[in-house]
């Protein structure tokens, strides 16, 4: 593309948001809510993920062995695993020394020591990245091993929560977009019918039809990426906030920095707001491109 | 398009358009490079439709239209754009954008197939010389009169230097005096080798030059002579 044609797309694609200037402000102001919906649904997204990671962290497994399990070799295997960062044997005596401290029973080794019905375990701490079922999965073909006991249930719902997330994630992004086309196609639709018969003489020239088009679809990225980056501001500035006020009221909340997630959402509301506007703008200007 | 020898061909060509109405029926026809020729017939007989066909802004329900031996209904986007660069067109209506000075009216016709500053400077003022407006480049189109609009129209036709101008009904809105100052500019022309092809009611001008004449009625070719007249009662 000629640098003369770029310069031409550009002015003519700000005369045409200027032309319909309320339109467009409109339009850049519902694209902007629609996208901080779906910013702040990565936000939150962004801290679960964030949130699951640490949870994994501070996991213990715990490996309770059968009778004739060889505990010392059992450990070594254990240690080459993924993911797994420090083994601890536990003896069925200190286990028992343990509950009857917890328990308030100092005799109770005593009268378990005859016939201490415990296991013997081995107490496993986790690396960050865990995968923990394909862990779990290995520790339970281990010879010797009875039973492999883990938070099951809170990594289950964290399993689940994660899901839902991801359908909510897909449905806002479709949604969210679908509204950013409507807007986009309705605005440039005016500018498109404002210009028809512009449109008209240069098909009746021999203009291409990319060269009609591009000013169009121009105006319609600016319009998304304006709304994108308004969207980026006012989410990251309203995060800020929140930062803030949770270190304040309920600071074991670990919330995630803010640079750590405005570089993310830019890119997602940029993009969306950039192919939806894009493509709005091609549709627009399609039925009068058949001259 | 370089290279191609601009020979105009109709084979059996009808034209139905999706509302059902029969705009042309069978018309074969042949024009050659640098030819002259009159579109004439009654409203609604199909002279529009036939110089649509030609600058492919519709297609034959059947029949074919060659361009240069080339089947226009076989072309692809980018050929038609090449074909229209090579082919200047004037409407009744002038279809001048109102916001664009004369100048810009003109050049816009190359601006918009990307050709280059120093040929729009250079070709630009040429021909608005030529059709009479070089002192009229900076007014805007609603201060000019009719005759000086479809002025600047044939100077945005002609100013690519096109093999071929179709004029549909040129005259139509011009009163006599300032209709023969257009058919004078559209003769010179034509005597620089562009093919014309016009469509017109003015009996007068048809009946006066005596070049070819392609008469139409409802749909129908009836008449296609050399150096005709008019032959509609008007
Ligand atoms: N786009 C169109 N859709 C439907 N019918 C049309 C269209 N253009 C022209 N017609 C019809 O086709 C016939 C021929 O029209 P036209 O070619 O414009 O004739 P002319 O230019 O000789 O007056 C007329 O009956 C007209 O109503
Ligand atoms: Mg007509």
């Amino acid at each position: 593309m000629k640098i003369k044609t770029f310069w031409y797309f550009t002015k003519e694609a700000s005369t045409g948001l200027a032309r319909n200037g309320l339109m467009s402000l409109t339009a850049v102001i519902t694209i902007t809510l629609a996208l901080i919906i779906l910013g702040s649904f990565y936000i939150v997204v962004t801290n679960v993920n964030h949130f699951t990671e640490m949870a994994k962290g501070v996991l213990e497994i715990r490996v309770y062995l059968k009778e004739d399990a060889d505990a010392v070799s059992l450990q070594n295997r254990m240690l080459s695993f993924d993911g797994v960062k420090e083994v601890k044997f536990v003896s069925k005596t200190e286990a028992a020394n343990w509950l009857g401290k917890t328990l308030g029973i100092k005799e109770l080794h005593n009268y378990l020591a005859a016939d201490n019905p415990l296991p013997d375990m081995i107490n496993i701490r986790l690396e960050d990245n865990v995968e923990l079922k394909e862990l779990t999965a290995r520790l339970e073909s281990l010879p010797g091993i009875d039973e492999v006991e883990y938070g099951k249930d809170f990594v289950e719902s964290m399993l689940l929560v994660i899901q839902v997330i991801w359908v909510i994630g897909v449905s806002l992004v479709v949604i969210v977009g679908l509204v950013v086309l409507y807007i986009i196609v309705n605005t440039i639709r005016l500018t498109v019918f404002a210009r028809r018969k512009e449109i008209e003489i240069m098909k009746l020239v021999g203009a291409t039809d990319w060269f009609i088009r591009w000013p169009f679809m121009l105006e319609g990225i600016m319009l998304g990426m304006g709304g994108a980056i308004l969207a980026t501001i006012i989410i990251s500035k309203g995060y800020h906030l929140l930062i803030a006020y949770v270190k304040e009221l309920a600071p074991f909340i670990p919330l995630l920095s803010e640079h750590m997630v405005n570089g993310g959402l830019f890119w997602l509301v940029s993009l969306v707001g950039l192919a939806f506007g894009a493509i709005g703008s091609l549709m627009s200007i399609k039925k009068f491109l058949k001259v | 398009m370089i290279g191609v020898i601009w020979v105009i061909q109709f084979q059996g060509v009808s034209k139905i358009y999706s509302n059902g109405v029969a705009a042309l029926h069978d018309i074969n026809i042949h024009i050659e490079k640098g030819e002259f020729a009159f579109l004439v017939g009654p409203s609604g007989a199909g002279k529009s439709t036939f110089m649509k066909l030609i600058i492919r802004k519709e297609l034959p329900t059947s029949g074919q239209v060659l361009v240069g031996h080339k089947n226009l209904a076989k072309m692809k986007a980018g050929e038609v754009s090449l074909l229209r660069r090579n082919i200047g067109f004037i409407f009744q209506d002038f279809k001048l954008l109102p916001h664009k000075t004369v100048f810009e009216n003109v050049s816009f016709a190359l601006e918009v197939i990307e050709a280059s500053k120093k040929d729009i400077n250079r070709q630009v003022p040429a021909v608005l010389e030529l059709v009479g407006l070089k002192d009229k480049a900076n007014i805007f189109p609603s201060e000019l009169s009719g005759g000086e609009q479809q002025r600047v129209s044939l100077a945005r036709a002609i100013v690519n230097r096109p093999h071929l101008l179709l004029a549909d009904e040129p005259t139509g809105n011009l009163d006599p005096e300032t209709s023969w100052g257009l058919m004078d500019l559209l003769l010179e022309i034509n005597k620089r080798g562009t093919t014309v092809i016009m469509s017109t009611h003015n009996k007068n001008i048809v009946d006066k030059l005596r070049r070819r004449v392609i008469a139409l009625d409802s749909g129908r070719m009836i008449r296609d002579e050399q150096k005709g007249g008019y032959g509609f009662e008007n």
